[in-house]
């Protein structure tokens, strides 16, 4: 009893603290609509707060999983990534020191990376997503589009204050990477690179709870 | 005159009035839970806790799902006389459980009216008393007092007697579960009315531990007639039947005894005051643990600890002192006792083992490197300089990794750890200082244990018998080279005659708590607890006689105006 009293005590004074967080999301496109995607999840900047939660059974009322647990989670993952028609060469990274992840793979079509994201999402969400496509290219009319479905605000509200705090720092970065340089698009936060053929999103996740900002961008390449 | 024998006749039927509700308790009640409503009057007045958003918002949800014209603005108006005494008491039988509640009534009519129309509708009134009954659950009431009984059957007693129920000539056409439900229902009716008449068997009064024990001083009291008892009653009501149902046949034969814990009553009492709250515990211990207990938890703490702790350097701390030889000794008895009783059918295997536990383990030598005695010191909060890894993305947004630095909040402290085995300690730090685990510093170790993420340094010394452990390089160069600065003011007080303290100095934690790295509910919190609440303590004592005594006590400010207002007023905050 008096060993969990210390822990709780001392623990408890990190999880009380402000965490932050960056998700990163990569895709370089080649000529014929194939590419490679790279995901990145980092933590580190919050990895002394996670040292310490890792030690606790639950945080907020939320169970803590076990490293074993996490790494099993990321496996089952990766075996979903790796049966889609269409995915190959998948790679992931899981440093428990620094808590960055990365989940990285080559697709011959822009649809398919579709079917990798719904491999993160819950059945419902990914039902959602093969109707509402959240990556597509119009060959037609030379655009790439990225979309998505979730309603953030609506989700954030069903959370506690205590949880919503994790969220105040994070960030979400889109990178596109094409070998057409880029003509316009349609998000006015996205950066263009000097060499048109990269453009950047950052977002903080406030912003896109707040639906100030978002993700979604229509990308128009030269002919 | 006639002012003071008014008063005084006033005083004497008032009390009179309370002894009365109090006297229908039976003597058989395993559990009592009162309540001084007078008490709390004097403390919050009833205006002002109608006040409170919290209770107005009870009001509101009351009122919501009353369907009478009647509304609740005031706890006046539940109909309860608030400024008397409320019991609840709890009775087992080897059939059935009563949960009770008994409070006075000023107003029947209000009370009434909190139950929606259609229960209303159904109450008998008999003799003088209103009866409202529903499944698992009967209320009795007149226009003075409300006994309020719940009852949940033994499903084990069930179980066992179903065929010799069912054989009886009244229960031939009637299903099982109606046989169960008729007989229950009939059970706590006649239960409650003779609690209700005062014509059951003798009142908790006649009962000497209770009358001993209970202070009417306290705002709030419990008193439980055997703790073993009641736990185990519990427990056996879960764990025989699972032992039944073949689920876990561990668990068979088992039975409850009175003394598995070995504690017997249990007294708590509730005392508030301008600058205080505080609940004091006594359990009392049977005769066959008295022994072992002091045996275990009877050691006084090194007096060399008391010269690395001052209460400058002590935002809280928590100290602990026990006889680990002792313990070890009294183990394999201990474990014999508690468990054989939870499992009896393998009494002899854990007999077996306990004897084999004694045979492999050297208690003394064991007690020596860990003698029991712990101090553990939270002194203050530091920052502390971290990496992190980040990312920069060139202008074709290239990403490279970088690292970055931030400072975080870390907390500074100290543990130390009682240990006679000073060569033997400093021959496995040697053999640490070999292997790169620690750093030999002049005198004391840095540690470097690859993985122990923690983010704070560690420096470590073994010295006066004492495992020292410490975030501070300075407090162990002090340490080490004698020039810490002791002071303990009411501390050495606390720590020498009790086994157990847990302090928290709310005041001074508060001040230096890292505020900009708190969300803003949590600040909301620790702004007021730095402004009202002084400083806290649990304390432990040793064994005294057949009791163990335990205190908590939350000193306040008297800002408040006293410690109720400021508990109610935290609710208040934490509502926000």
């Amino acid at each position: 009893m008096h060993k969990k009293l210390v822990k709780v005590f001392f623990l408890g004074l990190f999880v009380i603290c402000t965490s932050c967080f960056e998700i990163i999301e990569e895709v370089s496109f080649n000529k014929d609509g194939s590419g490679h995607v790279t995901l990145t999840m980092n933590l580190s900047q919050s990895k002394t707060k996670l040292n310490s939660i890792m030690l606790l059974d639950s945080v907020n009322n939320y169970k803590v999983p076990s490293k074993t647990e996490i790494k099993n989670k990321i496996a089952q993952i990766i075996r979903k990534v790796k049966q889609i028609e269409g995915i190959s060469n998948v790679q992931n990274t899981s440093n428990f020191n620094e808590y960055i992840f990365t989940v990285s793979c080559d697709f011959t079509n822009v649809e398919v990376l579709n079917m990798v994201i719904s491999s993160f999402s819950s059945k419902k969400d990914a039902a959602i997503i093969k109707q509402q496509q959240h990556f597509s290219f119009n060959k037609s009319q030379n655009t790439f589009s990225r979309n998505y479905h979730y309603d953030l605000s609506r989700a954030f509200k069903k959370t506690n204050l205590e949880d919503r705090k994790v969220f105040e720092t994070a960030t979400m970065t889109t990178i596109y990477r094409f070998e057409t340089p880029i003509a316009s698009s349609k998000n006015p936060t996205a950066k263009i690179s000097g060499s048109k053929k990269a453009i950047m999103l950052r977002v903080h996740a406030q912003d896109l709870i707040k639906n100030k900002n978002s993700i979604k961008n229509q990308i128009k390449l030269q002919k | 005159m006639k002012k003071i024998l008014l008063f005084i006749a006033v005083f004497v039927s008032y009390t009179n009035i309370a002894q009365n509700i109090e006297s229908k308790i039976p003597n058989s009640t395993e559990a009592i839970i009162s309540i001084n409503g007078d008490r709390l009057i004097e403390l919050v007045s009833i205006a002002e806790f109608d006040d409170y958003n919290f209770a107005k918002k009870m009001f509101n949800e009351l009122n919501r799902k009353n369907d009478s014209t009647f509304t609740v603005s005031s706890v006046k108006d539940l109909g309860f006389d608030i400024d008397s005494k409320a019991f609840y008491f709890h009775k087992r039988t080897d059939s059935i459980s009563y949960h009770n509640f008994m409070v006075k009534l000023t107003d029947r009519n209000k009370f009434e009216n909190l139950l929606p129309k259609k229960k209303r509708e159904s109450i008998i009134s008999e003799g003088g008393m209103h009866i409202k009954a529903s499944n698992g659950a009967i209320a009795v009431w007149n226009d003075h007092l409300l006994l309020f009984t719940g009852y949940e059957k033994q499903r084990s007693y069930f179980k066992e007697n179903e065929e010799r129920l069912m054989a009886k000539p009244e229960n031939q056409e009637l299903s099982y579960y109606k046989v169960k439900k008729r007989m229950t229902s009939q059970w706590a009716k006649t239960y409650a009315l003779d609690i209700f008449r005062g014509n059951g068997e003798a009142s908790i009064l006649n009962n000497k531990n209770y009358r001993a024990n209970k202070d009417e001083n306290a705002v709030a009291s419990v008193w439980v007639r055997n703790y073993g008892h009641l736990l185990n009653g519990a427990m056996s009501a879960g764990m025989s039947g699972m032992g039944r149902k073949g689920g876990m046949p561990f668990f068979k034969g088992f039975e409850p005894t009175s003394d598995l814990y070995g504690f017997k009553s249990v007294v708590a009492n509730l005392y508030i005051d301008e600058d205080a709250i505080k609940l004091t515990t006594e359990m009392e211990v049977n005769s066959d643990w008295q022994k072992i207990i002091k045996n275990i938890y009877n050691s006084k703490m090194n007096h060399s600890f008391y010269d690395y702790f001052n209460q400058n350097e002590a935002l809280a701390y928590m100290s602990f002192s026990m006889d680990i030889q002792a313990l070890l000794e009294e183990y394999p008895a201990l474990m014999t006792r508690i468990y054989g009783g939870i499992t009896p059918k393998y009494k002899e295997e854990m007999d077996l083992t306990g004897a084999f536990f004694s045979l492999l383990i050297d208690e003394e030598a064991i007690g020596e490197l860990m003698t029991g005695d712990v101090l553990f010191v939270l002194n203050d909060f530091g920052e502390k300089e971290v990496t992190y890894t980040s990312y920069e993305f060139d202008e074709d947004y290239k990403r490279k990794e970088l690292t970055k630095t931030k400072n975080e909040v870390v907390p500074d402290f100290t543990i130390m750890i009682g240990s006679k085995k000073e060569k033997l300690l400093n021959k496995v730090v040697r053999l640490g200082v070999k292997h790169g685990l620690f750093e030999n510093t002049g005198g004391y170790y840095k540690m470097n244990l690859p993985d122990m993420k923690t983010p704070v340094d560690l420096y470590a010394v073994v010295k006066n018998d004492i495992l020292f452990f410490t975030t501070s390089e300075e407090r162990i160069s002090n340490i080490v080279n004698n020039r810490f600065v002791k002071d303990l003011g009411k501390h050495k007080k606390l720590i020498k005659n009790n086994n157990t303290i847990f302090y928290i100095n709310g005041q001074e934690l508060m001040s230096r708590m890292p505020f900009s790295e708190l969300n803003s509910k949590a600040r909301r919190y620790f702004n007021y607890t730095k402004d009202n609440f002084k400083d806290a303590y649990f304390k432990g004592s040793k064994v005294k006689g057949n009791k163990v005594h335990s205190e908590i006590k939350i000193n306040t400010s008297s800002s408040q105006g006293n410690s109720l207002k400021a508990f109610l007023n935290f609710i208040e905050v934490l509502a926000k």
